[in-house]
């Protein structure tokens, strides 16, 4: 060690020696100092509060005194309790419709979101396909289900009625049987549109006939204007989408 | 010092206003005394505040009596600050008034030397950094060792003792050089 560690270590100790209370030579000042502050401690000790009075003469019941574990585990529970209370504060119709958005975010989340397995998204995917256009904007006309084996290619002005020219043999094979296929009364979105993405390239499987692809994509031209292959339906086509449904009408 | 702490706390644990005055007797001179060093002039209402909070608190405590005495002056010290905050976030720093101090029991003359002395203790703390009146304050007052201090204060070991070296070495300064009698 070397002469300055040994002069720390002395001045540590001598130091120490001084908070101790004990007298060091050659410094009477800090000793005098320390000693003060230590006789303040001898002072009277101040008058409890009536509140305090009161614990110190009466004691506390044991359930007052928060136990260690209970206020572990409280800080984590709280949450969970909010939420739960303000689930049970809802009425019936609050609570079915908390449940109803619960299940159609979930769902359409495990539509969207291409992570998950092809055996889970693609049935909820389905799901999302023949609900999607109950939330297109501009739809608040009543929806009317059609049937599976009903046409798609029926005009605009039969929009708001099931279209009755079901003599076509769509959906053989590829889109589900068992989903209605429903019109939307808004204008240029409607069934005709629908009829256009036969001549498009790109538009389907080629394999497929004209209607049944339309039926695939619910949204005209939502394939081929958002570039993707599985053609998820968009609730309003784009301008070029529009143009190409007009050669469409009869 | 008490000397069956296990089983006083235990009883306090179970609310006993029996331990609750033991151990109030056996730390509430030091929580004033401290709570005074740190600049607090009516200390009575903070002193029952920081009891309060220790005995509604008791159950959570685990340790023995070193480890209490520390958890007992960490609470003070967050009462303290609280009381800070609430009177606009300033240390009142008022002159020591020895008429309005009737703590001494001893002669008048040795009660206005005490209170002399006190007062001008407490102008040379004030003379320090905070961090190291703390350190020195619950080094001498409260009877804290090193490692006691750094976990009320929540630093290192090594830290608490640089402060109270730093502190002391002001202090022998000041003394020095301005030759101050006690």
């Amino acid at each position: 060690m070397s002469t300055f560690d040994d002069n720390q270590d002395m001045r540590a100790q001598r130091d120490e020696l001084l908070l101790a209370g004990h007298a060091v030579p050659d410094e009477p000042g800090i000793v005098d100092l320390v000693a003060t502050l230590r006789r303040s401690v001898d002072a009277p000790a101040p008058r409890p509060t009536p509140a305090l009075a009161v614990l110190l003469r009466d004691g506390l019941a044991a359930t007052a005194i928060v136990p260690a574990r209970a206020a572990a585990t409280e800080g984590a529970r709280r949450p969970l309790r909010r939420v739960w209370r303000y689930v049970a504060g809802l009425g019936l119709a609050g609570k079915i419709a908390l449940g109803a958005g619960v299940a159609f975010a979930g769902v359409t989340g495990a539509a969207t979101i291409g992570a998950v397995p092809h055996a889970i998204q693609a049935p909820a995917r389905a799901v999302v396909h023949g609900v999607e256009h109950l939330f297109a904007p501009g739809s608040h006309a009543p929806v009317v289900p059609v049937p599976a084996s009903s046409s798609a290619h029926s005009p605009a002005s039969d929009a708001p009625r099931p279209t009755s020219s079901g003599a076509q043999p769509a959906d053989s094979g590829h889109s589900p049987t068992s989903r209605p296929t429903p019109q939307e009364s808004a204008p240029g979105i409607g069934l005709d549109g629908r009829s256009s993405q036969a001549g498009r390239p790109g538009g389907g499987a080629p394999t497929l006939p004209a209607q049944a692809q339309a039926t695939e994509n619910a949204a005209p031209g939502s394939a081929v204007v958002h570039g993707k292959p599985d053609g998820l339906p968009s609730p309003t086509p784009s301008a070029s989408a529009r143009a190409d449904m007009e050669p469409a009408h009869p | 010092m008490i000397d069956d702490f296990g089983p006083v706390l235990a009883r306090a644990r179970a609310g006993s206003a029996e331990a609750f005055t033991l151990l109030y007797e056996d730390l509430v001179r030091p929580v004033a005394a401290y709570l005074r060093a740190r600049g607090v002039r009516d200390v009575d209402d903070l002193t029952s505040e920081v009891f309060l909070a220790v005995f509604t608190s008791v159950g959570r405590f685990t340790g023995g009596q070193e480890q209490f005495r520390s958890w007992v002056f960490t609470i003070a010290r967050r009462r303290l600050v609280d009381h800070w905050r609430s009177s606009s976030r300033t240390v009142p720093q008022e002159p020591y008034e020895p008429d309005d101090d009737d703590r001494s029991t001893e002669s008048a003359e040795d009660q206005a030397l005490d209170a002399l002395g006190e007062e001008r203790t407490l102008q040379l703390l004030a003379r320090l950094t905070d961090d190291q009146r703390e350190v020195l304050v619950l080094r001498i007052v409260a009877d804290l060792t090193v490692e006691q201090v750094a976990e009320v204060v929540g630093k290192r070991s090594g830290a608490v003792k640089a402060l109270q070296r730093r502190a002391l070495s002001t202090l022998r300064r000041i003394v020095e050089s301005e030759a101050v009698t006690l």
